[in-house]
């Protein structure tokens, strides 16, 4: 079990108002974002969110956003497993975001969790100790 | 229990701008459906050029449709083509008429729903006396199912749809030329999708089942029990219309997404030298148990009578028999 554990989901988004830009999805998204956490908040869901939008529009204005939620508990409040942290993220997406979302004329795709992965450095080092032993490098015998 | 919904529309139709588009598009579609069969009978030969003419018009607007009342911009736009405008007074007392009834609907604030709606209802109706003058009890029987609305705007899916589990029929907000021809006739789409995919109860029945035999079925129908001559012809036409662009913009032949067009003679000419026997068939096709081997079965038995020449066909005809079983069965003897 992680201490408040921050969760990140992916989802991809269509822009339906031809004129808007990038930049105006973008502040379209965040104004929603906000928008939600206040809404959830005042329901008594206590969540940190931040959205961030992967590149730019691909195919027909369509761009992919990365949520990463987290509890905002306060310090001593107790300890969030990642899988109630994934629960809440995708309860405050389908309550709270999602609609917020399509009032602005953004459409969300289906939200997918985003599997946390381990740090490249422990994973490297793990990697190596996991080699079987005829593929581990050998120091070299000195026999002359 | 409270009664479920005749209409559910996604929680994409809350964005104003997708609603929009529904809204122009069938606000538009119900203004001129009526004038159609007097169209047709003016200008037998261009009265589709004139639903082509909207549909152009509408679909080059369709970015810039933001609310419902636009859609009184672009029919203003189609009154004022030089199409609409080399048309002689009785085809513009027509137009005029739509114009007049897209002006009262405009004020209805569920227009998109309620259009759906009676759509529905009258398909039903439909069904249930087709199935009352050809003696299939399965079409009587038929029950309403309610329709969820989707919005597609690519058009990557079919455009109607059933989910048999839920019992549900699709229909999909599509931004592509086919849309709004099946928008001038919705409750013959969903004639198609309560005969084709809702009420057989085997899951296993092949595309071309489905798309040839049980259209025909539906479409010779069509062609037999309406009384006005103009109404046929605008409604076929308008489905004809609707399939043909449907294949164009999926880019595949008719073939590829109905099945071969030897079942289609098949359907019409047993619907007409014997249609007891043809809608025996049909009756027992879409009563056929859920199991792969009785579609299989059927696949087998239209095709074998696909492949008999005339004589052969009135041979098969004669077979007296009580299952598609025993129908194959006794098509050995005539071959």
């Amino acid at each position: 079990m992680r201490r408040n554990a921050t969760v990140k989901f992916r989802f991809v988004l269509r822009n339906e108002d031809p004129k808007a830009k990038p930049t105006d999805v973008k502040r379209r998204l965040n104004e929603a974002v906000n928008d939600a956490v206040k809404a959830a908040k005042q329901n008594n869901v206590a969540i940190k969110v931040k959205a961030e939008t992967e590149g730019g529009f691909f195919g027909l204005g369509e761009m992919a956003v990365v949520l990463a939620i987290a509890h905002a508990a306060k310090a001593g409040a107790g300890l969030f497993a990642a899988g109630a942290v994934g629960a809440a993220g995708k309860s405050f997406f389908e309550d709270y975001l999602a609609p917020r979302l399509r009032k602005l004329n953004l459409l969300p795709a289906k939200l997918e969790e985003i599997p946390a992965t381990t740090k490249p450095g422990r994973a490297t080092k793990n990697a190596v100790q996991r080699q079987p032993a005829h593929k581990r490098t050998k120091k070299k015998s000195s026999r002359k | 229990m409270g009664q479920s919904p005749a209409v559910i529309p996604q929680p994409e139709f809350d964005s104003p701008l997708v609603r929009a588009k529904l809204d122009t598009m069938l606000l538009l579609a119900d203004a001129l459906q009526p004038s159609l069969t007097g169209l047709q009978q003016l200008f037998p030969d261009d009265w589709d050029e004139i639903v082509s003419g909207l549909n152009n018009t509408f679909l080059a607007q369709i970015d810039s449709v933001t609310q419902a009342s636009d859609a009184q911009i672009v029919w203003d736009q189609f009154l004022a083509s030089l199409q609409v405008a080399k048309l002689d007074s009785r085809g513009r007392v027509l137009l005029s008429a739509a114009g007049q009834r897209l002006q009262l609907r405009l004020s209805v604030s569920d227009h998109p729903f309620n259009y759906i709606e009676q759509a529905n209802t009258k398909a039903l109706s439909w069904l249930k006396a087709a199935g009352k003058r050809r003696d299939v009890k399965t079409m009587t029987a038929a029950e309403a199912a309610p329709v969820r609305i989707y919005y597609d705007p690519k058009a990557v899916e079919y455009c109607a749809s059933c989910n048999r589990t839920a019992r549900e029929i699709g229909w999909k907000l599509q931004v592509a030329k086919h849309a709004f021809y099946g928008a001038l006739i919705p409750d013959m789409i969903l004639e198609h999708e309560y005969l084709s995919h809702l009420l057989p109860a085997n899951t296993y029945l092949s595309d071309a089942v489905r798309e040839i035999w049980l259209t025909a079925a539906l479409f010779w129908e069509q062609r037999n029990a309406l009384p006005e001559e103009a109404d046929k012809n605008v409604r076929l036409g308008l489905w004809e219309r609707f399939r043909v662009e449907l294949a164009r913009h999926n880019g595949k032949t008719d073939y590829d997404l109905y099945g071969p067009d030897r079942w289609d003679w098949l359907a019409i000419k047993m619907a007409f030298s014997d249609p007891g026997a043809f809608w025996r068939l049909t009756g027992e096709i879409i009563a056929s148990p859920n199991r792969s081997d009785e579609a299989e079965l059927i696949d087998e038995l239209l095709s074998s009578l696909a492949d008999l020449d005339d004589g052969g066909l009135r041979a098969a005809l004669r077979i007296r028999w009580r299952s598609i079983r025993e129908f194959f069965a006794g098509l050995n003897n005539i071959k």
